[in-house]
């Protein structure tokens, strides 16, 4: 197909319905390409060429609009969440030197801000999710086409079906959604009610919703809703990403694609790799769910040894995993100077360790790097320990996806309050997801390193006397 | 039923409300919604559903638990279980 990306394409869809909005009103392909090219027009006028921009991404028509219009017309966009807190928007457009903030709305502020984009970054996404992390991936325009058609390979997407906003567009799951519906020329309900609310289900049944995704978080909720139960004739497969899923999780998906007779994509990747990087065959999800799958159409996954970085090739031998394709990022943005930079990424080390079994499929062991994946977002922990530094020092965090453990030593009542704080305004975390310890001392190894597996166990065991 | 069993459904109610939502007792009332305060977000409403499920020991249908967008809701909802408020 002729264009640089689906976004250039949307003419080609002609009447097509390419966005539903929950009051039932639709907008053909042919009319977005019209909206997204008035809006560039905008764009071309007031902001500065080949600066950057950010906008919050609401599942909205004006703000769709918007971040199709900058891929149109090859304006570096950064995507942060709708809610994003004013004082991390402007910590982020001073470190970036971003030179217009779109709202929701479509509405643009100028800044004082002027910063060039390297010409072949058209987007970036934040590593974390909508903590306002600093750190973000750029990520070109091939980037962002290949990892669509990637997906519409090995998705059963059809013309004729629409899928909702089940995940937010700022994140590199919820928008690869948005992206490859729009490559394969079908339609995406646009809905900002919460996955828990009455409206979402009503919606899910009124628009035929044609499949669902989610993070383990969101299965969680499925699971508590009985989705099983559910009448969705519409529904034709769910996809589940944005971290692993725990056992009785795992259960459940199982349980749940032979009760619907639907078949459940469990799928792996990163936004440094755009979006998806790997992906379990559903017909392999009762044997298999503790698998990655194998990598995508265009991937290649590979494993090395995480000290030489030499090629793994034997099965069952724990590795680094890497991959390869067209969809790995440019580079990582910390701060206004990144965004010059010339560099191109042609493998990707995940800071995921892997093995691979003789059928050719990967299954994760383990970590290299410290972070957790909480509710699909990412957590480094090391940075956290920054962060709680302000507060007590010396301060220690560990844990799994599912519970968060931070242990400190000084004896302040008020201090547990405080941590608590910090992580429900800073990171929007439920105290079920977390626990804080104050320990006489934290746990070492005789190397006099902190000890993290002691201090899960600890954890653990305090959970267990409660 | 007796004035003493709904004052401790009334107690339970709040307490569950209490711990799933993270806030004072006092902020709990009738008029209280569904993502009306930070607090009660989709995190908070899944704890909270398991939490009033094992407090008052019923097992709540799909459509009951997405129609508890309110306190008030919450006890009219769960008086069709037989919990009296």
């Amino acid at each position: 197909m002729k264009g640089l990306s689906f976004a250039h394409r949307l003419e080609l869809f002609g009447e097509a319905i390419a966005l539903r909005l929950p009051d039932h009103s639709t907008i053909s392909y042919l009319q977005l390409a019209k909206l997204a090219d008035q809006y560039s027009g905008t764009l071309n006028k007031v902001v500065p060429a080949h600066s950057l921009l950010a906008l919050r991404f609401s599942s909205t028509l004006s703000a769709v609009v918007a971040y199709l219009a900058a891929l149109r017309c090859g304006k570096a966009l950064l995507l942060l969440a709708p809610d994003l807190a004013d004082s991390q928007t402007l910590a982020l457009v001073e470190r970036l030197q971003i030179a217009a903030l779109i709202q929701s709305s479509g509405e643009i502020q100028l800044t004082a801000c002027q910063q060039k984009v390297r010409s072949d970054c058209a987007l970036l996404l934040s590593t974390s999710g909508s903590s306002g992390s600093p750190k973000s991936v750029m990520l070109s325009l091939q980037n962002i086409e290949a990892n669509a058609r990637a997906i519409c390979d090995y998705l059963p997407i059809e013309s004729t079906d629409t899928a909702i906003t089940a995940l937010p567009l700022h994140y590199s799951y919820g928008l690869s959604v948005l992206n490859s519906h729009l490559y394969q020329g079908a339609s995406i309900l646009l809905t900002e009610a919460p996955i828990m609310s009455k409206d979402f289900w009503q919606q899910t049944r009124d628009f035929h919703i044609s499949s669902l995704q989610g993070v383990p978080f969101s299965y969680q909720l499925y699971r508590q809703l009985r989705l099983e139960r559910m009448p969705r004739p519409a529904l034709r497969y769910l996809t589940q990403a944005g971290g692993k899923l725990n056992s009785s999780l795992t259960d459940y998906v199982q349980q749940l694609s032979s009760t619907l007779q639907k078949p459940v994509y469990l799928m792996y990747g990163q936004t440094e790799a755009t979006a998806r990087i790997a992906y379990l065959p559903p017909k392999l999800i009762q044997q298999y769910a503790d698998c990655i799958g194998k990598a995508i159409p265009g991937g290649e996954l590979l494993l090395r040894d995480p000290g030489t970085k030499n090629l793994i090739t034997e099965d069952f031998t724990e590795g680094e995993l890497c991959y390869r394709g067209p969809n790995v990022m440019l580079g990582y943005a910390s701060c206004a100077d990144d965004l010059t930079s010339t560099g191109v990424l042609t493998e990707l080390s995940t800071g995921d360790l892997a093995e691979r079994l003789p059928n050719g499929l990967y299954r994760i062991v383990g970590r290299l790097s410290r972070f957790l994946k909480i509710q699909g977002k990412r957590l480094q922990l090391d940075h956290l320990e920054q962060q709680l530094s302000v507060l007590t020092d010396p301060v220690c965090c560990a844990g799994t996806d599912d519970l968060l453990v931070v242990a400190y030593t000084q004896q302040e009542p008020a201090l547990a309050e405080q941590i608590q704080q910090l992580l429900r305004e800073q990171l929007q975390l439920h105290p079920a997801l977390y626990k804080i310890l104050q320990l006489d001392a934290l746990p070492v190894l005789s190397n006099g390193k902190a000890d993290y597996q002691a201090l899960l166990q600890l954890a653990t065991e305090s959970s267990h006397a409660n | 039923m007796s004035n003493d069993l709904i004052q401790t459904n009334t107690a339970k109610l709040t307490a569950a409300f209490a711990t799933a939502l993270v806030v004072a007792d006092t902020q709990i009332h009738d008029d209280l919604a569904y993502n009306s305060i930070k607090e009660w977000d989709s995190t908070a409403h899944m704890l909270l559903i398991a939490e009033l499920e094992n407090v008052f020991d019923v097992m709540l249908d799909t459509d009951d638990i997405i129609d508890m967008s309110s306190v008030a809701q919450a006890k009219a909802i769960l008086g069709k279980y037989g919990v009296a408020f």
